[in-house]
């Protein structure tokens, strides 16, 4: 009878196991930006649920506090993180794979100076403070590529760290030119508090250049492949409804706080679909150039050597 | 013994009165400032805003129920923080401070730790504990560790030689000798280490959240000013601020001697 | 009375027992990392650890970044014992003022002052100004308590034998209110440095401005964590001198 009762319980606990959704706790920086919020809306459209998973959402300020995470199993996967970070940790042996592109390009970056300034585009920067967040990111890359671009040889690049640091200090006078990621700048700029005189857009060497992947680390891919494989899918096709549904710039401007007009005018403006596809690394040559340059490796790595970190890519259908 | 009772009475509100305005008078100080910054334009605005526009921003806050479920996660990881670390440091410190080979062996490697920045450690925390309030906890509880370690150590060398060899004529045991001679002389060293302890304990945990989360104090703060919503980031620290101090409060009235106030 | 050997053994024998037990456990850690129990990219090998201290001296400006942290640590932690032992002085002998405000300064330890670094930045600019800010309003709050705990646990005896020996408010101040407190103030002013430097570098570490906090986030986000962890000894390794000069100065106040 005990021995009945025991195999009874023991059925209906691998039943209820079996029946539970497959859990995956997913890191994201910057909560909010329209790149790094697609699994929030998967989540809030019930995408995720439908297909079986259960995700919870932690949000770090970006760096390598994100990859730490990943590579110690406290997340499953990390969204959006600096290609040349994943890049530096491999190198050094970290177990990583990437699994999807999430930022080509630099649609996102604007450059913008106070309604008053005097600078009107960036060739006027010459002499002045032009900020980005840290060294070796995505904007300090953007902003060195589109001054070379400009002709800019004397601007005085600083780092000031994230958006509103930036804001403060250019509102205040301390520096000349801040950097901002849209939507964040849009309002003020439509109010004329600031002026946009720069845009990551408009950079020809960052047009086709992953900068921000996903990624997680061997043995999560390992003990969760399947779980992985459908997160990619509904990663995916929340994308898609990203760009066809009205619902996710309601989402949009709720995460950031702006008004769905500009909510829009960041997407459709900025953030066009082919900057978002999650199925190919670009420019990874350019890549593994500033890897080098910035110190993120000892030395440039050829896109032999890195192959292995990109073989778990999801596959476009 | 009524006009006594009266008398006590009469003394207390007396000298709760004068505290209160003195209190009061530097709050308003202090607000008046602050709104003649804000109105005078000679910095910018953005990042001192009108105390009206914080006014709106704390009723915001406080009869949202986002701020109560928040509030809920740091309070646990703080107190955890306390209890944990606290009872550590008061040990640490009653070893340290009593036991000269302890406190040549071990008190320099305390007060060489004590600089460290915690939040350094917390990547090393989070892949032990995972990402939840336990990570947060375990650094807010070492945060609290050092001050009080430090604290009573010191306390328990200022206790006066008098009366422990007084003790040692009276053959009291080691137990009797912590209960009666260093507990009582330690309860200033103690309340003051608590409230340094408190407030490392709670700075560790918001600053986590800060780096790594998705419920908190901390988190809430960080995610306004990420937004640059400035005065509902206000708002919320104000939060922080009034539970700091009934934490204080607390830790005061509950280490008060019999017969204070 | 002891021996200048006992005495000397009374000192050796306990130190050795601490050094001892840090070589356990450094040896414990190395072993826990080389049996795969610790995520080595998380927390490097103790040998690894030693091993990147010639490649951080070689590859980065530690003692500029070292300079600079330090500086911003001993200035913040002079301007906080030069304003924290007067406030502290007033709050003993005003007593309203000590009942109205000491609840006060002990809620301003518990404040998240990182969260107030736009207001900061928009006051003092951005320079090490604001750092030092900062961490003087942190390591204010040990000292003003401090001061005042020391000045109040000053034996009524001692005041009352100034007293009778007809000294003046100041002298009774100076010469016996003052050095009876030192310790518990030296206590305060250490445990002001210490709060400083854990600002200074946390605050650095946080924003990345210059300094062994920026050198130290700026290693991590770089992966490169066996130095990021070299950093952080360096770190202590440092601060282990200038704390044993503290002492030194504390036995010396405590003597005088």
């Amino acid at each position: 009878m005990v021995r009945r009762m025991l195999v009874l319980a023991a059925a209906a606990l691998l039943a209820t196991q079996a029946a539970q959704a497959d859990s995956l706790k997913v890191a994201i920086p910057q909560k909010g930006n329209w790149d790094t919020g697609f699994v929030d809306y998967g989540i809030k459209q019930g995408f995720f649920k439908d297909a079986g998973l259960d995700v919870e959402t932690v949000y770090t300020q970006g760096g390598s506090q994100t990859i730490q995470e990943a590579i110690s199993g406290s997340v499953d996967i990390a969204m959006g993180t600096g290609i040349l970070g994943i890049l530096g940790a491999y190198s050094k042996g970290a177990p990583v794979r990437v699994i999807s592109a999430e930022m080509t390009g630099a649609g996102d970056l604007i450059w913008y100076v106070k309604a008053d300034s005097p600078i009107k585009t960036l060739k006027d920067t010459g002499g002045h403070t032009v900020s980005f967040s840290e060294a070796g990111s995505s904007s300090n890359l953007v902003l060195l590529a589109m001054l070379q671009q400009a002709g800019v040889t004397n601007a005085k690049p600083v780092s000031v760290g994230g958006i509103p640091n930036a804001r403060t200090q250019v509102m205040s006078g301390q520096i000349d030119v801040g950097w901002s990621g849209v939507p964040f700048g849009l309002t003020e700029a439509k109010a004329g508090e600031i002026r946009i005189i720069a845009r990551g857009l408009d950079s020809d060497i960052f047009k086709n250049e992953t900068v921000r992947v996903n990624f997680l680390n061997t043995t999560v891919l390992a003990e969760k492949k399947a779980a992985i494989d459908t997160f990619n899918k509904v990663y995916a096709k929340t994308i898609a409804w990203s760009y066809s549904d009205p619902k996710a710039i309601d989402y949009f401007a709720e995460a950031t706080g702006v008004s769905h007009d500009v909510a829009q005018q960041a997407r459709d403006e900025y953030l066009p679909p082919p900057s978002v596809q999650p199925y190919e690394i670009k420019g990874l040559d350019l890549a593994l150039q500033q890897a080098a340059d910035f110190k993120f490796t000892a030395k440039k790595l050829t896109p032999e050597d890195v192959a292995p970190l990109f073989s778990d890519m999801m596959k476009k259908p | 013994m009524a006009g006594t009772l009266v008398n006590r009475q009469h003394v207390r509100r007396r000298r709760l009165s004068p505290i209160t305005a003195m209190r009061g008078a530097a709050v308003i100080v202090i607000l008046a400032l602050w709104q003649a910054i804000s109105a005078s334009g000679l910095l910018y605005n953005g990042v001192i805003p009108s105390l009206l526009a914080i006014l709106r921003a704390l009723v915001q806050v406080v009869f949202g129920s986002e701020l109560y479920r928040n509030m809920a996660v740091t309070g646990f990881e703080v107190l955890g923080a306390l209890l944990i670390g606290g009872i550590a440091g008061i040990a640490a410190g009653l070893a340290l401070g009593a036991s000269r080979f302890l406190s040549r062996a071990y008190e320099p490697y305390v007060h060489y730790l004590a600089p460290t920045p915690k939040i350094v450690f917390l990547p090393v925390l989070m892949a032990a504990l995972g990402v939840g309030p336990a990570s947060k906890l375990a650094l807010g509880a070492i945060s609290a560790f050092f001050p009080m370690a430090l604290s009573i150590a010191a306390g328990v060398r200022q206790v006066d030689p008098v009366l422990l060899r007084v003790a040692r004529s009276f053959r009291l045991s080691r137990f009797q000798i912590v209960r009666m001679i260093y507990l009582p002389a330690l309860v200033r060293p103690i309340s003051v280490g608590l409230r340094l302890a408190f407030g490392l304990a709670m700075v560790g945990c918001l600053l986590s959240e800060i780096a790594l989360s998705n419920r908190g104090l901390g988190y809430l703060a960080a995610q306004d000013y990420a937004h640059f919503q400035i005065a509902h980031m206000y708002a919320v620290l104000i939060v922080v601020f009034v539970l700091a101090a009934a934490g204080n409060a607390a830790i005061v009235w509950a280490l008060r001697r019999p017969g204070e106030a | 009375m002891a021996t200048r050997r006992e005495q000397f053994l009374a000192r050796l024998i306990p130190m050795a027992t601490g050094f001892a037990t840090l070589i356990l456990l450094l040896a414990l850690w190395q072993g826990a990392a080389m049996a795969g129990y610790v995520n080595t990219f998380i927390a490097p090998a103790p040998w690894d650890i030693a091993q990147s201290f010639p490649d951080l001296f070689a590859d980065e400006d530690v003692l500029g970044a070292l300079a600079q942290s330090f500086a911003e640590t001993f200035g913040a932690a002079a301007i906080a014992g030069a304003i924290g032992i007067p406030i502290g002085w007033w709050l003993h002998s005003r007593r309203l003022a000590g009942l109205a405000f000491e609840n006060w300064v002990a809620n301003l330890a518990a404040a998240p002052l990182v969260l107030l670094y736009p207001l900061f930045l928009v006051v003092f600019g951005r320079n090490a100004a604001t750092i030092v800010a900062m961490a003087v309003v942190t390591a204010l709050p040990p000292i003003v308590l401090k001061t005042k705990e020391g000045l109040d646990g000053v034996r009524r005896t001692l005041i009352n034998v100034g007293r009778s020996l007809r000294l003046s408010h100041r002298q009774i101040f100076l010469r016996i209110m003052l050095p009876a407190a030192a310790p518990v103030i030296g206590n305060g002013l250490r445990l002001g440095l210490i709060l400083s430097l854990i600002s200074v570098v946390g605050i650095e570490f946080l924003i990345h401005f210059g300094g062994m906090g920026d050198l130290i986030a700026t290693l991590g986000d770089r992966f490169e964590v066996a130095k990021m962890f070299a950093a952080i000894c360096f770190v202590l390794l440092t601060s282990v001198a200038f704390f044993f000069i503290g002492e030194q100065v504390d036995k010396w106040l405590a003597r005088s």
